[in-house]
């Protein structure tokens, strides 16, 4: 059977947190319940679920690469063209540091970047249930529920103060 | 920190901040296009400016000379100022929250500091028979392409962490201008946030680690500043500190920049209420500490060479200190270290938003001066007869170069371009920051304490 969306729109924290805790102990797993915010507010304020992600391994992996890419375009436009200067050796290793931190810096950039863009699951063409006074200050409080459940959700979202409920 | 006036301090709530913030950011009034028609009209001139010493040519370098002195203090200032929204971001200081965007909007600059290195890469001599810190590397590979390349990833990482610490307020104009040309802009460049537990857990640390790469790659766009365009060109400059000198006195003016761009938001923008004692108060002691460093770092460049006493470093300190450039030195040593020095040891001058601001003020003249000297000298240092090394001597000590029409219009139009940039960059992301406003204010509470109220900040983490 397909899920029910719902949005709550609060203007209190205290009454999201509220509304977060019954819907808990009415059995709505934490993990299909999210909050909405125009700023964001203390890691487990609301006791929502705090989604883990593997940001710190991008730029680990796009310095690796920019390292990489770095020694290769440094040593290697060298060694294909080795010219040997008053006996010294073919690698110049200190400007070619400077190139390799660079290009370790610039992977580990690009790489936080989209990073940041996959962990957050942006760009997104449909913002879905979403409400502009959000962005004003109003807290949204997402319940996504088997629709059999939508109504002792929203009854939970209404008694605890939502000014609006939103539905998809 | 207690109120001096025993009165109840009032906290503003997010709703309020937003929609003060968001009609500020909409209001485009004729004030602001008369700033933006000026500004246009004196970048206009540095064109010209840069124009002219194009049609000279690159033969004779000491025409760049002030174009490259403009370039350095541009990067110096305005491309240093995001290391102040990472740095204390990095160090979690709440004060920091009104002005953290004001810096990373400055970022924007970075696009024409960025074209502007151009030409003086051009104007630069081939490295083969100098001293560099590129050696006998292939030269388009190096000191162009290498200094093309960090030049540019700093740009680009001052652009990423302002697009995404930009994010949720765009999504903010995204919802409140959907109409306007400048909100579909925000709607395209909102990538669709909205701001829920993932995003925001994403986009602090995302935050964090941009901002900590800007700090680790801003050094070296100032050590290739100084090898490059400034010791690679002056016979006996061997100088170990002089990268961190040029890193501590970019601080400097950074933070000078910042007070002054805060002042005239407060002053001419209506954002008097974000831009407070606190900001100016707490810049100010980092201020004064890099004005100390000023004079500690040019004492201790200074020093090695009097007592060196080798004909390269006498006639270097001849040239850059003590003939040529001396009346520069002076009014740089006026403004960026005895000035500040003594104006920010008194409580109420640093207490103050007047006091930070004039020594701000005075601190980015004497910085501008100080470019000039580092950058003009060498600049008019001529290249040996064909098929000679570099010497490791000054053969003869150039005189103190003065600028002419052209090198006035391309000051005047660098800094011009960089604040225009700045103008119409606002007017896309706010300047203000409404989510880390927000943020930092759900951390404040009033409480009694004893016969006073108090305001009490929380640790958000």
């Amino acid at each position: 059977m397909a899920n029910t969306q719902l949005l709550g729109l609060f203007e209190e924290p205290q009454k999201v947190a509220d509304a977060m805790g019954e819907l808990k102990s009415a059995g709505f797993p934490v993990e299909d319940l999210d909050i909405y915010s125009g700023s964001p507010f203390p890691e487990g304020a609301f006791g929502e679920h705090e989604a883990e992600h593997r940001l710190f391994m991008f730029p680990l992996v796009g310095a690796l690469i920019g390292f990489a890419i770095g020694l290769l375009w440094t040593a290697g436009t060298q060694i294909s063209y080795p010219l040997i200067t008053g006996g010294k050796p073919i690698l110049s290793i200190p400007p070619m540091t400077i190139i390799m931190y660079e290009n370790t810096m610039l992977g580990a950039i690009l790489f936080t970047v989209l990073g940041v863009l996959f962990e957050s699951r942006l760009p997104k063409r449909d913002l879905g249930l979403y409400d502009e006074r959000i962005t004003e200050g109003f807290i949204g409080l997402y319940v996504d529920c088997p629709e059999e459940r939508a109504s002792a959700a929203e009854s939970v979202l209404a008694s605890n103060g939502a000014e609006e409920i939103k539905k998809a | 920190m207690a109120h001096e006036e025993h009165a109840i301090p009032q906290v503003p709530t997010h709703q309020e901040v937003a929609s003060d913030i968001m009609a500020r950011f909409q209001d485009v009034n004729r004030r602001y296009w008369s700033w933006l028609s000026l500004l246009a009209l004196l970048f206009a001139g540095g064109i010209v400016g840069f124009v002219i010493r194009l049609s000279d040519g690159f033969d004779d370098r000491s025409n760049w000379g002030y174009y490259t002195a403009t370039l350095s203090f541009l990067a110096s200032t305005f491309l240093a100022m995001p290391i102040i929204s990472a740095g204390l971001r990095l160090a979690k200081a709440n004060w920091r929250r009104p002005l953290t965007r004001l810096t990373e909007n400055m970022a924007i600059t970075g696009v024409l500091i960025w074209l502007m290195l151009i030409p003086s890469l051009i104007a630069l001599p081939a490295t083969e028979g100098r001293l560099s810190v590129w050696f006998d590397f292939p030269h388009w590979m190096a000191f162009r392409g290498g200094n093309l390349m960090v030049w540019g990833t700093v740009v680009l990482i001052g652009l990423m962490l302002l697009w995404l610490l930009a994010l949720p307020d765009l999504a903010a104009v995204r919802d409140h201008m959907p109409t306007s040309p400048r909100g579909k802009i925000a709607k395209a460049l909102s990538f669709g946030w909205t701001g829920n537990v993932r995003q925001w857990r994403v986009l602090h640390s995302g935050a964090l680690l941009l901002g900590a790469f800007y700090l680790l790659l801003y050094p070296t766009l100032q050590t290739l500043l100084q090898a490059d365009f400034q010791a690679g060109l002056l016979p006996g400059m061997k100088d170990a500190i002089a990268p961190v000198t040029a890193l501590i006195n970019a601080l400097q003016g950074a933070v000078g920049m910042t007070l002054v761009v805060m002042y005239v938001m407060r002053r001419f923008g209506g954002y008097e209420r974000y831009f407070g004692i606190d900001q100016f108060w707490a810049l100010s002691k980092p201020l004064l500490a890099f004005s100390l460093l000023w004079f500690y770092f040019w004492w201790g460049s200074f020093i090695t060479f009097w007592y060196g006493r080798q004909p390269g470093e006498t006639e270097l300190i001849r040239f850059i200190v003590l003939d040529s450039y001396r009346y520069p030195l002076m009014a740089s040593f006026l403004l960026n270290f005895i000035g500040p020095v003594v104006a920010l040891i008194w409580n109420p001058v640093r207490r103050s938003i007047w006091g930070p601001t004039i020594v701000g003020a005075g601190v980015l003249v004497g910085a501008l001066i100080n470019h000039i000297r580092w950058y003009v000298a060498p600049f008019s240092v001529p290249d040996p007869p064909a098929g000679e090394s570099w010497p490791h001597v000054l053969q003869q000590i150039p005189a103190g170069q003065l600028p002419e029409v052209a090198d006035i219009l391309i000051i005047i139009g660098g800094i011009s371009g960089s604040v225009l940039l700045f103008m119409l960059i606002n007017k896309i992301i706010p300047v203000v920051s409404m989510w880390e406003v927000g943020e930092g204010l759900r951390l404040v509470k009033v409480r009694r304490f004893l016969a006073r109220y108090a305001m009490v900040i929380a640790k958000s983490h």
